[in-house]
This record gives C-alpha cells, sequence and structure tokens, in this order.
C-alpha cells in the first residue's frame, strides 16, 4: 500500500475525499490536503441512447491526476442484492474505469438500487437472512475472480423497516466478511442516521462487529428532515461522528483510508474554501 | 412468506404507487406498505428527479412550476415510467412523457426542449414545433415572472435541419 502522506499517516491510514470531475479549481485546492480521492464510476458517466460511458473529459482529468495519486474506486449502482440479477451496466463501466486509475481498492454498498432492470432512485438496505448472505457472497466472490483488486463492501442507512432478519446488522457483516474473505467499510454517519431514525444500538453493534475486517471509514455530514437523519452528504463533519471515527480508528487494526464524502451539489454551497478547511481539520482530529 | 425476488417486485410497487398482487403481500410487506418511511424513501428519489429535470429541461421544468404542476407531473412520471439513473437520459424520457401531455403549451415546450436536446446531441433532423401561441410571448413570460399569453392562434418553430442553429418562428394566423 502507498505510504499515506497527510497527518493520519502516523496512524497507518490515509485521508481521502470525494472528486467526481469537472471542478479544477476545487481539485487543486483539494488535492494536496488528501492521500487518495474516491472516485465513483456511475458518477462520471453519460448514459445516452441506451449505452453508459465515463465521461470522456471527466476520464481525461482522473488520468491526470492519477498519476502518483492512488483512487478509492467507489461504486454506487451495482445493486449487488438484486435477487433478479445485479446492474451489468456498472460493471461495464468498472471495466473502462479500473484501468486508468491506479487503485487501492474497489468497493459497492450493501443495498439494492434497482429491481428487475427498474431503477429505484433511492437505495435500499438488504434483508439479513441467510438467502440473501448466500446470493451477496456468491457475487462478492465474482468481483473478486474478475478484478484483481480488493473489493470492500458498506453499511448503508435502513430507509425501510427491517424485514425479518436470520443476523443482526453486525452478523451479516461478519459473516460476508469472514466468508468470502471481503473487506468493510463502516459509514460512521450511516450508524448515526439509523440511531436517530429508529434507534439502531451503536454501541451494540460495534461490540459485535468483527473490525479487523474495517478498511476503510466513511463521514459525512447530512440533514434533518421531517425528523429523519439522511445520508445526504451535504454538510460539514458533526463532531459526533468524528468521535465515532475516532473510537473506530482505534479499534481497526487494518484501517487503510478514512474518506470524507461531499456530493458536488453541495460544493457551490459550502465553497471551496471551507471543503479544505474541513479536510484539513478532519486530518488533524483524526490523527490525534 | 414471499420469495426473495417476490418481495423486491412487491416493494418496487409500493415505492412506486403500483398495484400490488394480493399473493405478494405478507406481513412485512403490509407493515412497509402502512409506514412513513415508505413516503421517505419516495420522497428521496422525486428529489433527485426534480433536480435532474430543472437542471437539464429548465423551460419546461419553469412552466410546469408556472401552473403550478411540477411536482405531480414529477411523481407521476417516476411512478409510471423506468426512470434512468443518468439524468440527461431520464430528462429526455422526462421530455419524451411531457411532449404528449393533454395541454397543448406543455406538449408544445416539451417537444420544443426536447427538440433542442436532440440537435445538441447530434441528431441531424429538423423538427418542427406547433404552439397555439406566440413562444417568444411565452418564454419572455417565464423569463420575466410575467402572466402566460393566451392562445391566439397557431404559431411553428422550426429546430435543426440543415441549418442546425435555425430557431425560426412563423406565426399562423389562427
Amino acid at each position: 500500500m502507498e505510504t499515506p502522506s497527510t497527518q493520519t499517516a502516523a496512524h497507518g491510514f490515509g485521508l481521502a475525499t470525494t472528486y467526481e470531475g469537472g471542478d479544477a479549481s476545487l481539485l487543486e485546492r483539494i488535492a494536496p490536503l488528501v492521500d487518495y480521492l474516491e472516485i465513483t464510476p456511475d458518477s462520471i458517466a453519460r448514459r445516452m441512447n441506451s449505452s453508459a460511458r465515463l465521461d470522456e473529459s471527466t476520464l481525461a482529468e482522473i488520468r491526470e491526476l492519477g498519476r502518483g495519486r492512488k483512487a478509492l474506486v467507489h461504486g454506487v449502482g451495482l445493486s449487488i442484492g438484486t435477487a433478479s440479477g445485479w446492474n451489468e451496466d456498472y460493471l461495464r463501466l468498472l471495466d473502462e474505469l479500473l484501468p486508468e486509475v491506479d487503485a487501492l481498492w474497489h468497493s459497492e454498498h450493501l443495498g439494492l438500487t434497482m429491481i428487475e432492470g427498474e431503477h429505484l432512485g433511492s437505495m435500499l438496505a438488504l434483508p439479513r437472512t441467510e438467502r440473501m448472505l448466500e446470493l451477496v457472497c456468491e457475487r462478492v466472490r465474482r468481483l473478486q475472480e474478475a478484478y484483481s483488486l480488493p473489493f470492500l463492501v458498506e453499511n448503508i442507512v435502513h430507509l425501510l423497516p427491517d424485514a425479518p432478519a436470520d443476523y443482526s446488522d453486525a452478523g451479516f457483516l461478519n459473516a460476508l466478511a469472514g466468508r468470502t474473505g471481503c473487506g468493510l467499510i463502516l459509514d460512521v454517519y450511516n450508524l448515526e442516521c439509523d440511531a436517530h431514525n429508529y434507534g439502531f444500538d451503536i454501541e451494540v453493534f460495534l461490540a459485535e462487529l468483527e473490525m479487523q475486517h474495517v478498511r476503510e471509514i466513511h463521514l459525512a455530514g447530512g440533514v434533518l428532515h421531517r425528523g429523519y437523519r439522511l445520508d445526504v452528504h451535504s454538510r460539514l463533519v458533526a463532531d459526533s461522528t468524528i468521535a465515532l471515527a475516532r473510537r473506530v480508528i482505534a479499534q481497526a487494526p487494518n484501517l487503510g483510508a478514512v474518506t470524507y464524502e461531499l456530493l458536488p451539489e453541495a460544493v457551490p454551497t459550502l465553497g471551496h474554501e471551507a471543503v479544505a478547511r474541513e479536510l484539513a481539520r478532519l486530518s488533524s482530529l483524526l490523527a490525534s | 412468506m414471499t420469495s426473495l425476488e417476490q418481495q423486491q417486485r412487491a416493494l418496487l410497487a409500493l415505492i412506486k404507487k403500483r398495484s400490488l398482487p394480493r399473493e405478494d403481500c405478507d406481513e412485512y410487506l403490509r407493515h412497509v406498505g402502512a409506514s412513513d418511511e415508505l413516503g421517505l424513501v419516495r420522497e428521496i428519489a422525486l428529489w433527485w428527479r426534480a433536480l435532474g429535470i430543472e437542471r437539464n429541461c429548465p423551460l419546461t421544468a419553469k412552466l410546469l412550476r408556472k401552473i403550478g404542476r411540477f411536482e405531480p407531473a414529477v411523481e407521476s412520471f417516476y411512478c409510471r415510467h423506468a426512470t434512468s439513473p443518468y439524468m440527461e437520459e431520464m430528462a429526455v424520457q422526462f421530455l419524451e412523457a411531457m411532449s404528449v401531455d393533454s395541454d397543448p403549451l406543455m406538449r408544445a415546450m416539451a417537444a420544443f426542449e426536447l427538440a433542442m436536446a436532440r440537435v445538441a446531441q447530434g441528431d441531424p433532423r429538423e423538427f418542427v414545433i406547433e404552439w397555439d401561441r406566440d413562444p417568444t410571448a411565452v418564454l419572455t413570460a417565464l423569463r420575466m415572472g410575467d402572466p402566460l399569453p393566451q392562445p391566439d392562434g397557431l404559431h411553428r418553430t422550426t429546430v435543426g435541419g440543415a441549418q442546425s442553429d435555425l430557431r425560426s418562428e412563423i406565426p399562423i394566423p389562427g
């Protein structure tokens, strides 16, 4: 693994943030502050006339920034839990992107975004059943065979009430990582959303989760809407989220990266300087 | 107990307000169907569709807002169509749907914006859009926030074709 250069380096993990292309001045401002850039194939793709392709100008930008900098390739549209079949379009984008970047690993959300080929426009958590675990394990193994990179899965927020389950949240992640050898991304802001929205017990979850599988932490800030805390990646990171991340950092021996996720739509509101200040603050707080 | 596929099909139907076969509906799905969170999932999806539509079809979106139909039109589009996750493609789908709207002004505006999108993507065809009122006055009213002009006969706008930047209007007395 490339040696991180930010203040977090002494702890063995690098700092990362989202970049979706098309904002050269933002990139210039944030690049010196991070070790890795999180790149989402779906977000830099255009689909017209029934064919999805990576945007050429963004790809050129990524090729340029790829020189000497590793990427964290993080998908949103694979829909790994769709029973009728995952999204082959996403895999084609991954095939197109991976030769262009020096990726540390690639990852996806443990959820579903499409059903029978129809996109939901949202992401749903998976039922934690043995049947679903078998399905996801089989697909993770296919990804591991197809790409010579580590593959990580991320916990997502539970928007709908949970389906009857055979596993707890942590138990499902432990079993998935144990059976396949995949790594985990622990999105600590998602844990806070679940705790706020339906009383999810973070303490119980962290006590049960096998921390050696955690390779990356995600941080974000969101909004309250109708009393629900939403995972929209539109704000700076709350102190409570940073505190939770620090607890996980102290317990995760194989952690490689902490990523501050921010929607490009939120950047004009926050401003480039605020984003840069936030990255510097995170680097300092997470390293202390 | 439903199978995994049945359960996911039923969730899609619930989210998109479609009818659900009785045999697909178990206790869990009835619980989801009655939950406040189901509306939240739909709201999130609609918020993203609305953002994409406002960005990629600004004229049609502005006209819909002007006549108080934006939110219902976006919801109807989302619930009745397999909308693309790619915003540019979704916007074209939306314009196609609105170009067969029952309101002739809405139909014309969506067809106009759809034609411009297609020409911008390199479509060599010429598109003729028929309006029931002066399109320049409609666009001015939208820009200035003025009341929309009343129907006053047939007007035609041509987009694309041999002169790909042509935007001519030929008012025809009604």
